[in-house]
């Protein structure tokens, strides 16, 4: 009892009305400031810098307290009172499911490609550091945790590799990555290397403008580049009278044609001029293949209105044609694209799939970017006994080859003066490379992010950039180490995989109308397994994962779909579901408590409303 | 606005068209479009609303041309539409930027279709599609963006040719056919289906009514029997016209409108006011039979509860609180809840008819989180209810502020509404409380979590807190009876930032499929209006009490009346 005298006067202040009405505005401000500052900025900033925040928490924290206290101030309940009491009560016990479910519960994501493997752990959205030893085996997991807590210049953060001998430092997080060439002598391979400097007195804004880079003749991504609106390329030409051909200028007003479409079908090849064969069927000697080139589209663009292909403007930028094929096997209907060989699309109709390959040539264009029809070119032809030569190109007709030696300046004869001076060249070059922070470029859709990270042990230390996703192995002395940086992974104790996927639409629309994936669920432990289908507002529930379609991305011409099912586990959820019915039921019980009770009897919590002046009552 | 303009249109009064022929007959043809099957009479309404936002048209010659007869014309009319002015541009910076004349409102395709700005906002547009989501597009980006989808649905339509007006052999949910597609689909029917459609035009061009109504039902039967499983059945096409044609949502507001005019003298007491208080309460609760009678239709139309936008919501928030209301008077009498909720409703139902470019009225599918009926209803129906409750409980703020400043002497009035607000407030609390708490428990079925200070979430929970503030301070003694009115008022507007501002000015977070644009300019009207009407309430409710040398707040319970 003495206690009670004690603790009442505690709890009626901590508990106090005031007190609570001015948390609540207080709260009500941070939430408005909050909304405001995500639509300006972003959901993940408003995240760190409001709902996560210690602060927040801990105003969340007072207020579930004054509710607690007011409630408890109040004890032993008078009937009047325990709408009110109920209520507080439900408050205090949905907070408790939060907090369980915030210290327990995961949340994650299962990214499942149709018919693919199963997927046995889920993908957190935090980002971690993981660490192998190879003498040990032993594996650890770093949290990262950069987005609260960004990296500083100059920083080096120790990070926690607990049961390891090494000791692990963040230096820095990148957000964007590319891999340096780095080329040097003595390879094996016939693999000639040019490195050469494009000067330019008048570059972008007029200002003079330099720039050196390698090109390499066997890497794909270095035979061609693109600066600007120049194209440089590297070649080997094997005959001496191609060779010759080839420093000679091309034959004057060169036809521009349409190019080639040339389709492999059946273990034959078929090369067709498109100008020729335009509209015009094809039919093979042996008369078994027909080949229409059904349409072609100098610039092509699909109109997002009608969904139907157009040509916007007769300038190839974009060159594709729409062919058909038919065979005794069936008909195949397809888009082939100069610019993007990858892309073609096929309709096949009782075809075997990838029955018929086609690569439509557009000779002017060249490597990737736009306009390349016109572009100014500087091409480097490796002869057969890897001497230089070089042929530079500009609109409308300028041309200029010859030999080239390391150190000579060639003047390119183009509109825009610039000259080009090779730097070196390396018959059989060994070819490294790095990779080294770079600048995101505006509007990229890809970025290549990565950890800067020192390693330290026994004396010895050694830094080295880890990729998101990518593997990476590092030594140290004796000792060898695995890192990789990525999502957090956890495992579920099932594997789960998609056996189909569909978003069936809206009649005679593209709008999905729903979408539903139907996976397989298999236990490790007793070998059960299940198949279900889970679709929008239908999740399935399995050993207390909470398995819920989120989003998906539809395969490209009838490839698999991938599904991304969102994998939940929330010990919380039975407290709120409880804390809610509390709520709901005390909100009511409080307004029904009010209705028809006399004013004398007016306890503090009806001091005011229809109890005042109901006139029904009188 | 052009009042006289909304309100004979709303009449009934509009001059008839001016079409020689009675095309009602081809209103309950059928076509497919948007996802759902209709009547060629909404899809006509629907379109011209799209391209000039109103359902009529003027012609260049000043002539009100019907939606129906506007699609009679382009299907058999035979003319160019490239230069008509039929497509709506009412942005103003964006005709500037355009170079467009900033008085015209109506432009041709012809004016706009070769117009290299716009070509060139909506090519950078796509350019950076990857990169630049469409909720970080600036408004006059937005705008150019609808313009130009304007222009593509002129070009699909302008001719007619692309209705798809015949059902696929078969397949019940597949997609209709134009007519050039019909002839490959149906062989056997192709002649058929021709000559059909060109009767019905011959008919148009004859001028003759019972001919054209012959043709029309021809031309539906004969696709009816295409695909008897596919085809609306006439019940359900005649729902839909009914629907269009009764537009029993501004039937509804006419009714409120007359409750509230037969509702004011009442109230005063006048000796007469007996008759008046029961034809207004007969109107008022026609009104509300009305609403529930387009509810019904709609529902049944749309096959799902009618709250899926803000068209919608609008509706069905008036809808509550008039229900609200007219519980609370079959209760207490009182006539002020008749009076403030036929108000407000004659407000919401009026905007929701007259802003079709904001409050799209046209019923659409769902997106696929949105497509269960059970929590649509639990959920939603709900949360709406609460908003209703706001609404009154503003509504009735209202009433007594009026009284602050025009009648300050009638205390017991004040005090009798203010118990009122107070309790209609709290109804609003349990019902918002109760629907965002079983958005949660919907949240954690289709997201996967139960809260996670999405914006939509936020700002529901933002209300609460603020009526939660309203209420409580009530008990600490800092909420008079002024205070409680003005702050009904105030805290409504956190309702409209919870409804509309998270969807159309914040525009981020989870429940973007309710996103849209347009009408914030009235709104910010609204809510300064209101701020300002609170303001200048506020200074004359203080010199008063000056005045009458009071330093007790009115009304105000007694200090220490708190929850002991």
């Amino acid at each position: 009892m003495g206690n009670q005298r004690l603790i009442r006067p505690i709890l009626q202040l901590l508990g106090s009305l005031k007190l609570g009405v001015s948390l609540l505005a207080v709260l009500s401000a941070v939430l408005i400031a909050a909304t405001i500052y995500e639509s300006r900025t972003s959901t993940r900033a408003a995240q760190m810098l409001f709902y996560q925040s210690g602060w927040f928490i801990a105003l969340l924290f007072a207020l579930g307290a004054n509710v607690l206290c007011a409630a408890l101030a109040r004890y032993p309940w008078k009937r009047h009172q325990w709408g009110f009491a109920v209520t507080h009560l439900g408050i205090i016990v949905l907070l408790m499911g939060s907090i369980i479910g915030l210290l327990f519960g995961l949340e994650g994501t299962l990214s499942l490609l149709e018919g693919g493997a199963p997927e046995s752990s889920i993908k957190l959205d935090h980002e971690v550091l993981l660490i192998r030893s190879r003498a040990t085996g032993d594996a650890i997991e770093v949290p990262l945790d950069v987005e609260r807590r960004p990296v500083s210049a100059g920083e080096r953060r120790r990070l926690r590799a607990r049961g390891l001998p090494v000791g692990i430092e963040l230096l820095a997080v990148h957000p964007h990555t590319r891999s340096e060439l780095v080329v040097s002598e003595g390879g094996t391979n016939r693999n000639a290397a040019v490195r050469f400097t494009l000067r330019s007195p008048m570059g972008e804004g007029s200002q003079p403008f330099e720039v050196s880079d390698w090109l390499v003749e066997l890497d794909p991504e270095r035979q061609g580049l693109a600066l600007g609106p120049a194209r440089f390329r590297i070649e080997r030409v094997s005959a001496p009278e191609e060779l010759a051909r080839r420093l000679q200028p091309p034959p004057a007003a060169a036809p521009a044609g349409k190019g080639t479409l040339s389709i492999a079908f059946d273990g034959q090849d078929y090369a067709l001029p498109v100008e020729q064969h335009l509209g015009r069927p094809y039919q093979s000697p042996d008369g078994k293949v027909r080949i229409l080139i059904k349409d072609y589209y100098a610039d092509f663009r699909m109109n997002t209105q009608t969904r139907e292909p157009t040509s916007v403007s007769d300038e190839p930028d974009n060159p594709a044609v729409l062919f058909e094929l038919t065979s005794g096997e069936g008909r195949c209907v397809g888009f082939s694209f100069a610019r993007f060989p990858d892309m073609s699309i096929y309709k096949n109709e009782s075809m075997a799939e990838n029955a018929v390959r086609a690569v439509y040539r557009f000779e002017p264009i060249e490597g990737a970017g736009s306009r390349a029809g016109r572009a100014h070119t500087l091409t480097f032809l490796i002869g057969p006994e890897d001497q230089l030569h070089f042929v530079s190109r500009a609109p409308p007709s300028a041309h200029k080859a010859g030999p080239a030696k390391p150190g000579d300046a060639i003047d390119l004869g183009w509109p825009i003066p610039a000259t080009a001076t090779v730097d070196a060249m390396i018959p059989r070059p060994r070819i490294e490379s790095r990779i080294v922070p770079a600048s995101v470029e505006p509007g990229a859709r890809f970025a290549s992010p990565a950890v800067a990270l020192g390693l330290r042990q026994e004396g010895e230390s050694v830094e080295t950039l880890v990729r998101w996703g990518e593997p990476a192995t590092v030594q140290i002395g004796p000792a060898t180490y695995d890192l990789r940086y990525g999502s957090a992974e956890r495992p579920l104790g099932f594997s789960v995989s998609l056996k189909s996927f569909s978003a069936p639409r809206y009649e005679g629309t593209e709008m999905p109308a729903s979408f539903e994936s139907e996976v397989r669920v298999e236990n490790h432990r007793n070998g059960e397994a299940i198949e279900r289908k889970v679709w929008m507002n239908h999740p399935l529930t399995y050993q207390g994962y909470r398995i819920s379609q989120a989003s998906y991305q539809e395969g490209a011409e009838g490839g698999p779909d991938r599904s991304i099912l969102q994998v939940a586990r929330d010990p919380g959820w039975p407290l709120k579901a409880a804390g809610s019915i509390l709520i709901v039921l005390g909100i009511g019980l409080m307004f029904l408590q009010k209705t028809g009770r006399p004013k004398t009897q007016a306890g503090p919590a009806a001091a005011s409303g229809l109890a005042m002046s109901d006139p029904g009552g009188r | 606005m052009k009042l006289h303009m909304v309100l004979a249109g709303a009449l009934g009064l509009a001059a008839m068209s001016a079409s020689a022929v009675d095309l009602r007959p081809l209103e309950s043809v059928a076509i497919q479009e948007g996802g759902r099957k209709k009547p060629l009479a909404t899809y006509a309404r629907e379109t011209l609303q799209k391209l000039a936002g109103r359902s009529t048209w003027r012609a260049d010659d000043g002539r009100r041309i019907e939606a129906m007869e506007w699609i009679a014309r382009l299907m058999w009319g035979g003319e160019s539409w490239e230069e008509a002015r039929l497509i709506r541009c009412g942005y103003i910076p964006l005709k500037q930027r355009l170079g467009l004349p900033a008085s015209q409102r109506w432009f041709a395709f012809a004016e706009l279709s070769g117009n290299a700005e716009l070509r060139k906002i909506v090519d950078d547009l796509a350019a950076q599609r990857e990169t630049k989501l469409r909720a970080d597009w600036s408004k006059l980006e937005t705008e150019a963006s609808a313009l130009f989808d304007k222009l593509g649905l002129f070009q699909e339509i302008a001719h007619g040719h692309t209705l798809r007006l015949i059902p696929p052999p078969g397949d019940a949910d597949g997609a209709w056919l134009t007519a050039a597609e019909a002839e490959a689909a149906h062989p056997a029917h192709a002649e058929a289906i021709r000559s059909a459609w060109k009767a019905i035009g011959d008919a148009w061009k004859s001028g003759s009514d019972a001919e054209l109504a012959g043709t029309a039902s021809r031309f539906r039967e004969l696709c009816r029997s295409l695909s008897p499983g596919a085809y609306p059945t006439d019940r359900e096409l005649g729902r839909e016209l009914t629907y269009q044609r009764v537009h029993p949502f501004r039937l509804a507001w006419m009714a409120y409108l007359a409750a509230f005019i037969l509702m004011a003298p009442a109230a005063r007491g006048a000796g007469w006011r007996g008759g008046m208080y029961w034809a207004a309460l007969g109107l008022f609760v026609a009104g509300l039979a009305l609403q529930t009678y387009g509810f019904a239709l709609r529902s049944l139309i749309a096959g799902r509860a009618p709250v899926t936008n803000m068209y919608e919501v609008m509706l069905f928030t008036a809808f509550g609180a008039s229900l609200l209301a007219l519980v609370f008077e079959l209760l207490h009498r009182s006539r002020y809840f008749v009076m403030a909720a036929s108000a407000v409703s004659v407000l919401a139902l009026v905007l929701a008819d007259n802003l079709p470019a904001v409050l799209n009225p046209s019923i659409q599918p769902l997106v696929p989180v949105l497509r269960s009926n059970y929590w649509l209803t639990v959920h939603v129906l709900t949360i709406t209810l609460g908003y209703a409750a706001f609404l009154l409980a503003m509504g009735l703020g209202h009433i007594v502020i009026g009284y602050y400043v025009w009648r300050p002497a009638a205390r017991q009035r004040i005090e009798e509404l203010t118990g009122f607000n107070y309790r209609t407030m709290q109804i609003g609390l349990f019902f918002l409380v109760a629907g965002t708490i079983l958005g949660g428990v919907w949240a954690n079925d289709s997201w996967g979590r139960f809260w996670g200070w999405d914006p939509k979430e936020t700002w529901a929970l933002i209300a609460i807190l603020l009526y939660l503030v309203v209420l409580h301070g009530r008990h600490t003694g800092w909420m008079g009876d002024f205070a409680l009115n003005a702050a009904s008022i105030l805290s409504f507007q956190s309702i409209i930032m919870a409804a509309y501002g998270v969807n159309f000015v914040l525009g981020k977070g989870l429940h973007s499929y309710g996103f849209g644009a347009g009408g914030e300019l009235a709104v910010a009207f609204y809510v300064l209006a209101e701020l300002l009407l609170v303001a200048v309430a506020t200074v004359r409710f203080r010199s008063s009490r000056v005045a009458s040398g009071s330093s007790t707040r009115p009304g105000a319970p007694a200090a220490g009346a708190g929850p002991d």
